[in-house]
């Protein structure tokens, strides 16, 4: 998974391989997942995958993301809590845009947004 | 009815050829990105450095163990039969003419594609299913750089440095039967392999082994693919890769022999 993180500042901004994936693994430190690192991806669970496409979509030099339908992704609606905490540790530079199905908004409800749930 | 068939022959002949056409350009954009010093970058090299260690050092003990095992078998039925034809003289140039110019490369490359070019092909099938080579393109990561230009040259230098190791072990382990059955001290059967490898030998060796080593690694990442949105299609990318890739083989093998006739 370090790799898969890292792969984005080495093709993009041909970063050598040990400090992108030092960058990576300061980023999976900031939401205490150091243990994510060396895991392929049929060993990660929901969450850290979920974790890992952030991180990966936050390496690049978009300046919007887009989460389309998180809940796909997390399938248990337990997870939106944690995932949110991990987008606000993670993000202070990019735009996060959440689109979601009309009939999920009811899981996001109490929650403030960090930007758009549209 | 005839004029159908005639048609079906026809329509069979186009598909073949812009088939065909469809894979030279693919061929030439990987060549094309071979040279591009921009397609170096360091997750590339990552891959590169990997790909070599899996399909060359991966195998190096059953290789070696394979090279002298028929070394001493076929160079000994090489000289049995120079002996029953009275080539005793030549024997130096035809064990350096079939061990360099033939059966090296042409062995590796038997192995290598029948262990690292299935292994490719089933593994871009897979990418190609899971829609791991969309996600790729979506981070705008070039595939051919990525993916298929360090499986490409890991497959040339793997197998070129196969063939020159496997043809070192398969004169070295031939001595065993040139000691036991023509009573040769290692020192005259050493000048005599030496006094028949000539330039041609080498440069045949090299290119046979750079050839197939494009090959066993550019038709499975092709069929790889051309994998349709299937599970079930895996077995049969595999399967039509794999045929053309030993058509292919044998058509480098043939070509080689052509040319080297001339």
């Amino acid at each position: 998974m370090l790799e898969n993180i890292a792969l984005i500042h080495e093709v993009h901004n041909h970063t050598p391989v040990h400090l992108a994936q030092k960058e990576a693994m300061e980023y999976l430190i900031k939401i205490e997942s150091e243990h994510i690192a060396y895991k392929r991806m049929h060993q990660c669970n929901d969450i850290e995958l979920f974790c890992i496409m952030v991180i990966r979509a936050l390496m690049t030099k978009e300046k919007n993301i887009v989460l389309l339908n998180p809940l796909a992704i997390l399938k248990n609606t337990e997870f939106l809590k944690q995932a949110r905490e991990t987008l606000s540790i993670l993000n202070d530079e990019k735009n996060i845009i959440i689109l979601e199905n009309e009939i999920n908004r009811f899981y996001y409800e109490g929650m403030k947004a960090l930007d758009d749930i549209q | 009815m005839i004029l159908k068939f005639i048609e079906n022959i026809g329509d069979k002949t186009i598909d073949i050829f812009l088939e065909f056409l469809e894979a030279m350009k693919f061929m030439f954009l990987c060549l094309w990105h071979m040279i591009l010093p921009s397609s170096y970058n360091p997750a590339m090299r990552m891959v590169l450095t990997k790909q070599i260690y899996f399909t060359s050092v991966g195998i190096l003990p059953l290789f070696i163990m394979m090279a002298m095992f028929f070394g001493s078998i076929i160079i000994g039925i090489v000289i049995l039969l120079a002996r029953q034809y009275n080539l005793e003289e030549s024997i130096g140039s035809i064990i350096i003419n079939f061990v360099m110019d033939e059966f090296s490369p042409f062995f590796t490359a038997l192995l290598i594609s029948l262990r690292s070019g299935t292994a490719i092909n089933t593994e871009i099938a897979v990418m190609n299913v899971n829609k791991e080579l969309n996600t790729l393109r979506e981070y705008k990561i070039n595939l051919i750089d990525y993916l298929f230009l360090p499986r490409i040259i890991s497959g040339m230098i793997s197998v070129t440095s196969l063939s020159i190791i496997f043809a070192i072990i398969m004169l070295s382990s031939g001595y065993v039967f040139t000691l036991f059955y023509m009573n040769m001290d290692f020192h005259s059967y050493k000048n005599l392999l030496f006094s028949a490898v000539e330039v041609k030998d080498v440069l045949v060796l090299v290119l046979k082994g750079l050839a197939f080593g494009f090959v066993i690694t550019l038709i499975p990442i092709y069929s790889g693919l051309k994998t349709t949105n299937s599970y079930t299609a895996i077995p049969i990318s595999v399967l039509n890769g794999m045929v053309k890739l030993f058509i292919a083989i044998f058509l480098i093998e043939v070509l080689s022999l052509v040319i080297q006739s001339l």
